[in-house]
């Protein structure tokens, strides 16, 4: 009788505790009020910043608010710099954030259908509209649609690295050394609808531009893959060089590294702090005339029926976020960037990601498909 | 030999294994939830004490799964589907605490095999797997896939041919080199850009299949009250169930250890080729399936033998061995610690502490689960219409999170129900249909991999030496299993005419 009585009393927790997680993910309706603090886990229950906010009269106040990236990874610089700027965030603004790393369609779809109170944020980067350009998501989801909040940070860890044996030191070498032995070719590793495409369509462009058709030809795109699976490919001896952020490769440039392992770092698309490498633009890549700087930008989206108000108020946040030493020195540790705060102001960071999507609008409506590229 | 230990972590260690054990038994949660969940805290911690909690969490949450698989026929994770196959029919016949504890006997030594050769062998091991090319990794996943052949029990054309409809049913996503999509309605675009998570999957046409069926049957219990007084004393379990094992152990162990080692290769696979050697090497080999513990302990030994392996790409490449060791760089990231060829040079210590963590939390894993295995085993008695509502409530929320809170999961779920119903009403068998389904990406993943390495030429696949040697196991293993099935169907028909 009495384990009876112990199973029912067990399976009836299980279900309690099952259904309290069901409820986890829940944001709060603007009228719900729920409870600071009542997370269902996850990041704000990570080392919490300093410096006391001043949450004063904000309207998500004591909100739960979702934020959705663009990702599935808990590992990679959009969880890392979501999940920061959310506590940061939630700190000034007296709100309980969750990063839910969602994936960049479902992310997209969460921010066109989620209502316009600030409950439900996108923290993402350039993919957001990289994605729409190179047909990866609907038309649906272009910037048009939605509302463009403030810049939150940059990752200009963007990288290309070859095998340490390689005949080249840099993107322009690879070039030069293929205008030298025209029976060579180059493949390069990236990943298609992604930063690493933009870049390599942009520095193909430059190739053709500068060396012609013949050399642009000899460039040969391999594509898809992590980063992981591009080292893979490169000690394989089935991609030439990669693309991929810094501090992937950097370990494998030091001494001591087994010979089939070792690479070369090679150009950097924008420079990285405390990194001495020439970048893209010292090796004199352009695009447009102009040389060719790429830094992934992280901002925030919102529905396009935005809550004005609202709206101010997280891009106000955000500006003392950034502001914030704590958080400058957290991000700087991970190499990120920080934005200042006058370029977080929102009409600032709409005209700076709007001007950004039509560069790289620019080079994809002409560089080739990739179909002719591989 | 410097390194971290003290009561302090020992006690994390414990708070690590019991919750991971949790996870892995919960059916659609896993040792990588339960890693993803516990990386923020860690936060908080030193290297050494996040590296306990977490290797704990890992540990736990791999083991857990044999629970559910043996006793309710439900594998806690995708790497404990073999477990079922032999485990739960021993609970059927009134031995689940037999079962469980060979279970948790053989994941013992499959976590202490593995952090042998982690321990000894981890620089030259990194080396020599990074020379296995996307040719081999192709064939592995191929020669895993063979295990359909063995499962298929007299029935092989029926199985390839719901395997190969597996494989075609992961595929149903976005297509990562063009962003074409494919198979997919216009309506669920958003949903299916990775296509069908594995674990709606797993859960749908394991647990909700069953639950179908029982509702059309009606829910018996499978125990009276006479038989209860009789679980897990039917047959004891004693040490020396391990007799004439010991190979089969060691080569369990090591499959799962060189799966994990090998970079991108889904760690489900070892359990799969495990079981399918298992069954080649066994004296009975008709005998596996029907409850028997060899194959209970192939599956088992493997997918622990995994945990060491898995650290080994992770520790010396910085590339992950398996999802869970994908989430674990995270908190080597959140230290400030690189991971890479010069991480055991240049972190001595920590280095040690994961070898001795990851003892302590194998002996705390059989410690914590082989003693109350008595109170386990009763889960079987209690009665389905109580049980089941809970066991379909934590299914429908282990869905749900999978993706962080979709209802697309939870519709898969009683999708997927009522695909693996329909399958067992056709006398297809569900699990060939599932490994097709958990081995289909990775296959197309190396397929296109290798042939873009070799401009296209199918060539590429013939010209490797170690190809080779592992086309020769594929071709010996297929003949094997093409016999196997012709004895199988002869000694089905011979007890068709004896039944008459």
């Amino acid at each position: 009788m009495k384990l009876k009585k112990l199973t029912a009393l067990l399976l009836s927790a299980a279900m309690t505790i099952g259904l309290l997680a069901g409820c986890g993910n829940k944001t709060s309706q603007p009228s719900g009020g729920s409870n600071a603090g009542q997370s269902s886990g996850g990041s704000s229950s990570a080392g919490q910043p300093s410096g006391g906010g001043d949450s004063g009269d904000s309207s998500l106040k004591g909100k739960r608010v979702r934020v959705v990236i663009g990702s599935t990874s808990t590992g990679g610089d959009s969880y890392m710099i979501a999940d920061m700027v959310t506590r940061y965030l939630g700190e000034e603004m007296g709100f309980n954030g969750k990063v839910d790393p969602v994936g960049n369609a479902a992310a997209l779809d969460a921010i066109s259908t989620a209502k316009g109170d600030g409950t439900t944020i996108m923290m993402f980067h350039d993919m957001t509209f990289l994605s729409v350009m190179f047909g990866a998501v609907d038309a649906k989801y272009g910037l048009e649609n939605m509302t463009v909040g403030p810049r939150i940070g940059q990752n200009p860890g963007g990288c290309f690295a070859a095998h340490a044996d390689a005949p080249y030191d840099s993107i322009a070498g690879a070039a030069e050394w293929l205008k030298s032995n025209p029976d060579k070719t180059v493949r390069v590793n990236i990943e298609a609808g992604g930063a690493s495409h933009l870049v390599f369509a942009a520095y193909w462009l430059w190739i053709q531009e500068t060396y012609g058709d013949d050399v642009a030809n000899r460039v040969k795109a391999i594509v898809g893959g992590s980063t992981d699976e591009k080292k893979q490919r490169l000690w394989d001896n089935n991609a030439d060089i990669i693309y991929g952020d810094y501090s992937a490769f950097s370990e494998f440039t030091k001494e001591g590294v087994d010979a089939q392992l070792a690479m070369k770092m090679m150009d950097p698309a924008d420079k990285i702090e405390g990194v001495d490498l020439p970048t893209m633009a010292d090796n004199g890549v352009t695009f447009d005339g102009a040389p060719y700087v790429y830094s992934k930008e992280f901002a925030m989206y919102f529905p396009k029926d935005m809550d004005q108000g609202i709206l101010d108020e997280i891009t106000a946040a955000m500006q003392k976020v950034c502001e914030n030493p704590d958080f400058q020195a957290e991000m700087a540790a991970m190499k990120y960037k920080t934005v200042s705060a006058g370029d977080t102001a929102l009409a600032a960071s709409q005209e700076f990601i709007q001007a950004k999507s039509d560069t790289c609008k620019k080079i994809i409506d002409i560089a080739p498909s990739l179909d002719s590229l591989t | 030999m410097p390194f971290a230990i003290g009561p302090e972590y020992i006690a994390v260690a414990l708070l690590g294994v019991v919750i991971g054990i949790i996870f892995g038994a919960i059916p659609g949660m896993t040792a990588t939830m339960a890693v993803a969940v516990f990386l923020p805290l860690t936060y908080a911690y030193s290297m050494e004490m996040a590296l306990y909690l977490l290797l704990g969490l890992y540990v736990g949450g791999i083991s857990g799964g044999l629970v559910p698989a043996i006793l309710i026929s439900i594998p806690g994770t995708p790497s404990s589907v073999c477990t079922t196959f032999d485990g739960h029919p021993m609970a059927l016949r009134g031995e689940s605490e037999r079962a469980l504890k060979i279970g948790v006997t053989a994941s013992f030594f499959g976590g202490l095999i593995s952090l042998a050769v982690l321990a000894l062998f981890t620089p030259i091991l990194a080396g020599w797997a990074i020379k296995f090319s996307a040719v081999e990794k192709f064939l592995i996943i191929l020669f895993a896939l063979t295990v359909i052949a063995a499962l298929s029990k007299g029935q092989m054309l029926r199985g390839i041919w719901i395997g190969l409809l597996g494989v075609l049913i992961a595929m149903m996503n976005q297509f990562s080199v063009n962003n074409a999509y494919r198979m997919v309605p216009d309506g669920l675009k958003t949903y299916m850009q990775g296509g069908f998570q594995l674990f709606p999957v797993l859960i749908g046409l394991f647990a909700m299949a069953e639950m179908f069926e029982q509702c059309e049957t009606g829910m018996h219990a499978k125990y009276s009250k006479d038989d209860s007084a009789g679980i897990g004393e039917n047959v004891k379990f004693r040490f020396s169930d391990f007799k004439g094992q010991v190979i089969n152990v060691f080569r369990s162990s090591l499959i799962g250890t060189f799966m994990g080692i090998l970079p991108g290769v889904g760690g489900s696979a070892a359990s799969l080729i495990a079981y399918s050697q298992a069954k080649s090497w066994s004296k009975h080999p008709e005998l596996l399936g029907t409850g028997v513990p060899e194959g209970l302990i192939a599956s088992e030994s493997s997918n622990n033998g995994l945990t060491g392996g898995a650290l080994v790409p992770l520790l010396s490449l910085g590339i992950p061995g398996d999802s869970t060791t994908a989430v674990l760089i995270g908190a080597f990231m959140l230290q400030g610690v690189q991971v890479g060829p010069l991480f055991i040079t240049n972190n001595p210590e920590v280095w040690n502490t994961i070898l001795v963590a990851l003892l302590i939390c194998n002996v705390l894993m059989f410690l914590v689960m082989f003693f109350p295995v008595k109170l386990l085993a009763k889960v079987i008695l209690i009665p389905q219409e109580r049980l089941y509502p809970v066991v379909l409530m934590m299914c429908s929320v282990g869905a749900y999170a999978t993706l962080n809170g979709r209802m697309f999961d939870v519709w898969c779920l009683l999708l997927f129900g009522v695909v693996g119903y329909l399958l067992k009403k056709l006398h297809f068998p569900v699990s060939c249909f599932l490994i097709g389904f958990i081995l289909g990406r990775d296959l197309e993943n190396y397929f296109i991999q290798a042939i873009t390495a070799y401009n296209g030429h199918l060539t590429g696949f013939f010209v490797r030496p170690m190809g080779w040697v592992i086309w020769a196991l594929i071709i010996i293993f297929v003949a094997y299993a093409i016999l196997d099935n012709r004895k199988s169907k002869k000694r089905n028909r011979t007890a068709a005419m004896k039944g008459e």
